[in-house]
């Protein structure tokens, strides 16, 4: 293989990589437990979609190719992790995965409505909302930091989750009848 | 399970709050309901999607409050620009390279949590569940039948539980108890430490208290000092400082006077006796170590005691008195088994203690309490006197974790014919790195005098050579502890040993295996 020609495949996977990553994520994340483990998938999925980038027909959907990918890392994390705690069994890890890949799209336009729908939050829901995500942080120290009982800041952010799930779907059903 | 119930649990999923009775219902909701699949995959995908925006948020946790964030968009381009680069450089690593990358496979440490002190703890185990003082324990429950176990999370709280009872370990600084007693004690810097049982979360802001729990949603706590929030099922917080007490039934937390703590057998002299159980058994040692001095077989004994970073002399407390003290060259002065209790650490090839130690002896009983951090070498020191003359013996652990002793009356003339070794059992593995062991061998003049003991324990050969043959007197003479010095083979007999030491005794005679459980009782960490 000529040096440009890789050059310029490695240019569309970057390309398709970067534009699919956060659906890849998402579609990790509804596997494993943590955010590190994810995160951890997440890397090696990376590196296999590369290295494997010449199976590849650019004709047919890359995020169906890349879920295919991440559900075998996904896999093969489970069986190192087998012992951990809260791990989904194999059975069910394969169903979700199944069912998010189908779902790939329409999950993709609610992350989309979700960036509308924080906005909507109330600034200081918003906020905590935001430090609780922050990559890193633990969740009783975010919510020390903020001075509230983990109770409490766990119900807020329960409440803000199924907020914004609700907007969300609001808003998918405003776009669909044209509104927005 | 019904709709209300699965989006609690599938929220407490993601805040990683689930018992693993609660998982384990939660998988089976999944696995059957594919109306609850869906549900939980948008909510991953809200979870994964609230991710990604606050990562391109990057401000400071302080300013959280206050600040204006940048716009998400301005964000996800930075966010993309900085995964195209980390991508392209891993890409390029690759091309240049022309093979596969090795992903990084180091391992991480998943651990939450150690056991430092048991006193006469009964764990009903997990296959393959490892519950030993000193070894990292992952989230996950532990049941202890009986005794007491002082477990200290990595976060900086530590507990003392006492049996039976069945805790489960859910991060660094969280944990569930099921059933038992058990007291907490949470530095300021580890402020935020959870405990749930039930249906009631109490949350530590920088204190100690007892909480005792029947296994069947009812509790009880009290709070030494400090302040603890208990928010039940209503969730109202309540809260609880210095000598405060409050039940719990059902997850409804309830005030009540802390004279009617006790509804729980045991429950004060858990909370009474478990604090100090290190000071207790450094204290009990120290004690037994002022007794076993006066010992008239003692050759010479090393208390370790009261070392400081400028001490170059190991004093011998035995009654042959300061003639046979050793000098410290290079070890440094590190922590001993408890708090407070002096050590020297073994390391660099120059690390040894130097004796001196003259006569002819018809027996012999040699111990130590040693933490081995790793076998590095073929062998490693113990105590090995200088060269190998004539009855001079040498005592050191094998690589593959076994107590060596031998011993020529030829010294090191012919050594097949005439080395008696003798290997012990293997007890030791990188595992059991950085734990204290009590090591021991007694040996008796003739055939087949030698025993090995291990944490009190005889243990058996696991081979040598020679071993038929009789053993006349022994003689030591120059020695190091933790080296060898002036060694038979210059070029290839480093031996220096990788770890520590804080008691080390040698006695004229070969005690009995009471008299070695004995002391092994009275020092064990």
């Amino acid at each position: 293989m000529g040096n440009e020609n890789s050059e310029e495949r490695y240019e569309d996977f970057v390309s398709l990589f970067t534009r699919h990553e956060p659906a890849l994520r998402a579609f990790v994340r509804s596997l494993v437990f943590t955010w590190d483990d994810a995160d951890e998938v997440m890397q090696n999925t990376g590196l296999v979609l590369w290295r494997k980038f010449d199976t590849f027909d650019p004709d047919t959907d890359f995020m169906r190719w890349a879920c295919v990918v991440a559900r075998f890392e996904v896999l093969a994390w489970r069986r190192d992790k087998a012992r951990d705690r809260h791990v989904f069994d194999e059975g069910l890890v394969n169903l979700l995965a199944e069912e998010a890949a189908d779902e790939h799209e329409v999950l993709a336009q609610e992350r989309r409505a979700l960036r509308v729908c924080l906005q909507k939050l109330p600034e200081k829901q918003r906020r905590i909302v935001m430090a609780a995500y922050e990559p890193g942080v633990r969740l009783n120290q975010v919510a020390a930091k903020l001075g509230k009982t983990a109770t409490a800041f766990y119900k807020i952010l329960n409440r803000s989750r199924s907020g914004l799930l609700k907007c969300i779907e609001g808003q998918l059903l405003r776009e669909e009848r044209g509104q927005v | 399970m019904n709709r209300d119930k699965f989006d609690r649990v599938s929220q407490a999923w993601l805040n990683g709050e689930l018992s693993d009775e609660e998982f384990q219902e939660f998988q089976e909701a999944l696995r059957e309901n594919p109306g609850f699949r869906r549900e939980f995959i948008r909510l991953a995908n809200l979870d994964s999607g609230l991710r990604d925006l606050a990562m391109v948020e990057e401000e400071e946790p302080e300013a959280v409050a206050f600040s204006t964030p940048r716009t998400a968009k301005a964000g996800f381009i930075a966010l993309a620009a900085s995964l195209a680069l980390l991508i392209l450089a891993v890409g390029i690593l690759w091309q240049r390279s022309g093979r596969e990358i090795l992903v990084d496979a180091a391992p991480k440490t998943t651990g939450v949590a150690v056991i430092t002190a048991e006193a006469g703890a009964v764990w009903e185990k997990e296959e393959g569940q490892v519950l030993e003082t000193g070894v990292p324990l992952e989230p996950g429950a532990l049941r202890l039948r009986e005794g007491l176990a002082q477990i200290e999370f990595f976060g900086g709280a530590s507990i003392s539980l006492s049996g039976p009872a069945e805790i489960e370990l859910v991060t660094r600084d969280k944990a569930i108890l099921n059933q038992g007693r058990l007291k907490a004690n949470v530095p300021p810097a580890a402020r935020g430490f959870e405990i749930r049982t039930g249906d009631v979360l109490l949350e530590d802001l920088g204190t100690t208290f007892g909480l005792a729990a029947d296994g069947d949603a009812k509790a009880e706590l009290i709070v030494f000092d400090g302040e603890v929030v208990a928010t039940g099922i209503d969730g109202k917080p309540l809260s609880l400082t210095d000598g405060e007490s409050a039940s719990f039934e059902a997850g409804v937390t309830k005030r009540q006077p802390a004279s009617s703590v006790g509804a729980f057998a045991g429950i004060e002299e858990v909370f009474a006796g478990s604090g100090n159980r290190d000071e207790l058994r450094y204290a009990n040692w120290k004690e037994a170590s002022l007794e076993l001095r006066q010992d008239p077989r003692l050759i010479a004994y090393y208390d370790f005691e009261n070392l400081t970073p400028i001490s170059r002399r190991l004093r011998n407390r035995a009654v042959s008195g300061s003639e046979l003290d050793g000098g410290i060259v290079g070890a440094r002065v590190a922590e001993g088994r408890w708090a407070g209790k002096t050590a020297l650490d073994f390391r660099l090839e120059g690390d040894r203690v130097r004796f001196q130690i003259p006569g002819k002896f018809e027996g012999l009983t040699i111990f130590a309490w040693v933490r081995i951090d790793a076998l590095d070498r073929n062998l490693n020191s113990l105590f090995l006197t200088d060269y190998f003359d004539e009855h001079e013996f040498h005592w050191q652990l094998s690589r593959r974790g076994a107590l060596h002793f031998a011993s020529s009356p030829e010294g090191p003339r012919d050594i097949p014919q005439h080395n008696r070794r003798y290997y012990s059992d293997q007890f030791w593995d990188p595992g059991k790195s950085g734990q204290w062991f009590h090591l021991a061998t007694t040996v008796s003049m003739g055939v087949g005098g030698v025993q090995h003991y291990v944490n009190g324990e005889p243990v058996g050969f696991s081979g040598g050579t020679q071993m038929h043959k009789a053993l006349d007197h022994l003689r030591i003479g120059e020695a190091d502890l933790g080296n060898w010095s002036d060694t038979l083979w210059p070029d290839v007999a480093i031996r220096t040993l990788n770890g520590r030491i804080d008691e080390f005794a040698i006695f004229q005679a070969p005690l009995t295996s009471d008299e070695i459980r004995a002391i092994y009782e009275n020092g064990k960490p």
